[in-house]
């Protein structure tokens, strides 16, 4: 059970998302990447592709740096003069670097050993075919802890709730992932020949379709990453808005 | 009296008061906070963490900056290094309290 000065500091901590500006922000560019990957799906021509690439670019650099923008106005105009203004506490390069440095070293490291088994070992290679439409329940599954160690951090109770859901979304793409490898098995042999020389035609046309699915899963992903942080964003947001009224001018 | 319990009575008595705790507790999460939000988070009344925020920052424990934000006048708290060491020598004197005493 944690005492009080541990609660005062949780919750000093989780002010940045009493008001759910953040949660509407994230939802918001989710909901917007997942139309983008849902378009990506539906688009065979290499131009269509391409476009759907730079849309999803230009909603990551927009909605991460004018979003985040907003946000902080709308903090200025909504938070700041009801429930009054908290600066956080961000730790330096070198202290997140000594906090995080085996999340880190994962992260780069899991890519590295991947490319190298794929190098040596032909059933490596069938895993790089069928990984692609693992990939979208990989990210959730990173969203998933994302939103676990954001909960733990501040206490907030809606934040374990975002991380079953995303715990359960990732269970679900797990299981679509795996019936379509099911339904979409390819001859063990197109896997075992040398690297190099042109990729057999069957082949070419079943990474397509893999690709494909995954852009199907990666849109259903972001849907549902982007509803539920949206939902609990405006919930929030309303609910905040009705117990704090803003604080008259000179009041402190 | 038993070495346990002796070991609480060089605890920072500044900060070994509740009111004060809380205020430099929220501080050490943050880098800094305003009048209205540790008058919110602490349930005093303006006077009583008027009087609170002058003995902590006469210890040299907090830095306090009178601003403006637009129209609106902006009290900024945040904690000095002083007030960080003290704060993390007083959890520690606790933690070990409270372990000692279990």
């Amino acid at each position: 059970m944690k005492n009080n000065i541990e609660l005062a500091m949780q919750r000093a901590q989780g002010y940045w998302f009493v008001d759910g500006l953040s949660e509407i922000l994230s939802g918001i560019i989710l909901a917007l990447l997942g139309t983008v990957f849902f378009f990506r799906a539906q688009v065979q021509n290499a131009g269509q592709v391409f476009s759907a690439s730079n849309a999803k670019d230009t909603i990551l650099i927009l909605g991460l740096s004018l979003g985040m923008a907003t946000v902080v106005w709308l903090k200025q105009k909504i938070t700041y003069r009801r429930t009054g203004y908290v600066e956080p506490r961000l730790e330096n390069f070198g202290a997140r670097l000594q906090k995080y440095w085996k999340v880190i070293a994962l992260i780069a490291g899991v890519p590295f050993v991947l490319i190298l088994l794929m190098l040596v070992f032909p059933w490596a290679r069938a895993g790089l075919f069928y990984g692609m439409t693992w990939i979208p329940a990989a990210i959730g599954f990173g969203f998933g802890i994302f939103m676990f160690v954001q909960a733990k951090q501040t206490g907030l109770k809606r934040f374990r709730i975002l991380c079953y859901l995303d715990f359960t979304l990732t269970v679900m793409l797990v299981l679509l992932a795996g019936l379509h490898n099911l339904n979409h098995a390819l001859p063990a042999q197109l896997f075992a020949g040398p690297l190099s020389g042109p990729m057999p035609a069957e082949l070419a046309q079943a990474m397509q379709t893999n690709m494909d699915y995954a852009s199907w899963l990666i849109a259903i992903l972001c849907a549902g990453l982007g509803l539920s942080r949206l939902v609990s964003g405006i919930f929030t947001l309303a609910r905040y808005l009705q117990a704090n009224p803003p604080v008259e001018a000179g009041d402190e | 009296m038993s070495n346990d319990l002796r070991s609480l009575t060089d605890v920072d008595r500044l900060l070994h008061e509740p009111s004060r705790a809380v205020i430099v507790a929220i501080l050490a999460a943050v880098e800094s906070a305003d009048f209205v939000f540790l008058q919110r988070e602490t349930g005093l009344t303006k006077g009583n963490l008027s009087a609170h925020l002058t003995k902590l920052e006469e210890a040299g424990y907090i830095k306090i900056e009178k601003t403006f934000r637009g129209k609106y006048p902006l009290t900024l708290c945040k904690l000095t290094e002083t007030g960080r060491e003290a704060f993390a020598a007083y959890r520690k004197k606790l933690s070990q309290f409270v372990e000692q005493t279990k």
